[in-house]
């Protein structure tokens, strides 16, 4: 483990941190001392990102794991505990591979929300108890990775803003639940360049400079550089009296919370 | 005088059951009945049983209100999380959001412009209550749902709005123990008589408010203030 940083020789598990915003939360908590259980669906996606972060010089160990099957988020817990000693924090980045999808309300079915719950809202119950011991012995954190669509609701992304929002619920109830163990539970909700977006760009170059221009910081965030060190503060001793809340991060955008 | 002659010219489905006389839906059926309107109850938030309550409210007058106070087992029994196993979490929360999502639906596809939906969800979820995970995730994803409604609706004059109530009122009972650090002790409204749940739901359901859509509105006796 590194050994300087606000996060020094502590673990965090970070799921769905084989790309996108999970991969720049990961680069941010190991540049931050810590750990990183870089837990993904793809393994060839976390081994990379793990070695990302051991060629900076940091600590990670890459485990397959599709937050969907709770044998493999039990194991991705085990082996943090098998390979760290400990686990810290637990960032519950992991998201549906639809949640940018647009989607008509009326047109919704089951086997979408289902898709969509499973990953975000039934993976961070499983996510939770499988953490919970480890959390209190270490007297840690749960950071949830939720969005401003969960806060001001979403006419085309109807079910990423319902999740997003259960989250917040979940967040806020945990929080008084875990406290008194001395557990903290935070949410994120961040604006980020992703891959999606990225793809987005790319087919509609319009787009990018319109998202700007609704931003008063007149730019998409970096999840490294700027969603990351909030992630880092979320979990380290600066927020040791902070629970149950969500930090927007979002260069201004949202500001309705 | 305005209000009382529009509430008598339209017809409401109320959703939710009616196990008991004091049930949310039960209660708020009645409480639009007091005020004239065609009531029709919808005991499960199926699309066939939903769709005929649509059409026999229709046949009594224009179908402007819909009250989706539907309720699954477990969103009352408060349950530490590290003891709420899968399938205790699935009937709290994919029950809660996919009933209300079938009631949504056939709402939109038998509203007339100008009609109200109204959610009613656990007020747990808005600053979290211990031993009710499930349930405060179940009542903000609801009401993230109602608000991505809202907003894809409100062009075709269709409202959606949310009244958070605490277990108490949700299942006034014996059984529902209060262990959180926000929940009021009292159900069914204050000494007085009035029912905290139904006076707050006549504001969102009144034929004045039909121009409000996406807001919440908590009826907890001033438990919870948001900021």
């Amino acid at each position: 483990m590194t050994t300087a940083g606000p996060l020094a020789g502590q673990t965090v598990l970070v799921t769905g941190s084989g790309g996108g915003v999970g991969r720049g939360l990961a680069l941010a908590l190991a540049g931050a001392g810590a750990a990183v259980v870089v837990a993904a669906r793809r393994p060839h996606a976390g081994v990379s990102v793990a070695a990302e972060i051991e060629g900076r010089g940091g600590s990670a160990l890459p485990v397959g794991c599709d937050v969907t099957d709770a044998d493999q988020i039990r194991a991705a817990v085990d082996e943090a505990i098998a390979s760290f000693g400990r686990l810290d924090h637990v960032v519950h980045n992991a998201s549906s591979g639809r949640s940018s999808v647009v989607t008509d309300l009326l047109e919704v079915d089951r086997a979408a929300w289902h898709d969509h719950a499973g990953v975000a809202l039934t993976a961070l119950h499983r996510v939770a108890r499988a953490a919970h011991p480890h959390l209190v012995k270490a007297r840690g954190s749960l950071l949830v990775l939720t969005s401003p669509a969960g806060v001001e609701g979403s006419a085309t992304l109807p079910l990423y803003a319902t999740v997003k929002a259960g989250q917040r619920g979940a967040v806020k109830a945990l929080a008084r639940e875990w406290g008194p163990a001395g557990v903290r539970v935070n949410g994120l909700a961040p604006l980020a360049m992703t891959p999606a977006l990225e793809n987005a760009y790319r087919e509609n170059p319009e787009l990018e400079a319109r998202l700007a221009a609704m931003t008063p910081l007149g730019r998409i965030g970096d999840a490294e550089q700027d969603i990351g060190p909030v992630a880092v503060f979320l979990c380290g001793p600066g927020a040791r009296y902070m629970t149950g809340q969500t930090i927007v991060v979002s260069g201004g955008r949202f500001t309705a919370l | 005088v305005r209000a009382e002659t529009a509430w008598s010219t339209w017809s409401a489905v109320v959703v939710g059951g009616r196990d008991t006389p004091r049930s949310p839906a039960a209660r708020l059926a009645e409480a639009l009945r007091r005020r004239h309107v065609a009531v029709e109850d919808v005991r499960e938030p199926e699309p066939d049983e939903l769709a005929a309550g649509c059409a026999r409210a229709a046949q009594h007058a224009p179908l402007r209100a819909f009250v989706h106070a539907h309720v699954p087992a477990g969103v009352v029994v408060p349950t530490p999380l590290v003891e709420l196993d899968d399938s205790g979490w699935t009937r709290v929360v994919d029950e809660s959001v996919l009933a209300m999502l079938t009631t949504l639906q056939a709402a939109r596809r038998c509203a007339e412009p100008g009609a109200t939906v109204l959610v009613v969800v656990p007020a747990v979820g808005l600053v979290g209550t211990a031993g009710y995970v499930a349930s405060a995730t179940a009542g903000e994803a609801q009401r993230g749902l109602a608000k991505s409604a809202a907003r894809a609706w409100r062009s075709a004059g269709i409202s959606v709005n949310v009244l958070a109530a605490e277990p108490a009122d949700l299942a006034p009972s014996d059984e529902v123990s209060v262990r959180g650090n926000t929940l009021s002790p009292r159900g069914m409204g204050d000494d007085d008589g009035h029912d905290r749940l139904v006076d707050a739901a006549m504001v969102l359901l009144s034929p004045d408010g039909a121009s409000t859509t996406g807001v919440t509105l908590v009826a907890d006796g001033g438990a919870t203030m948001l900021p």
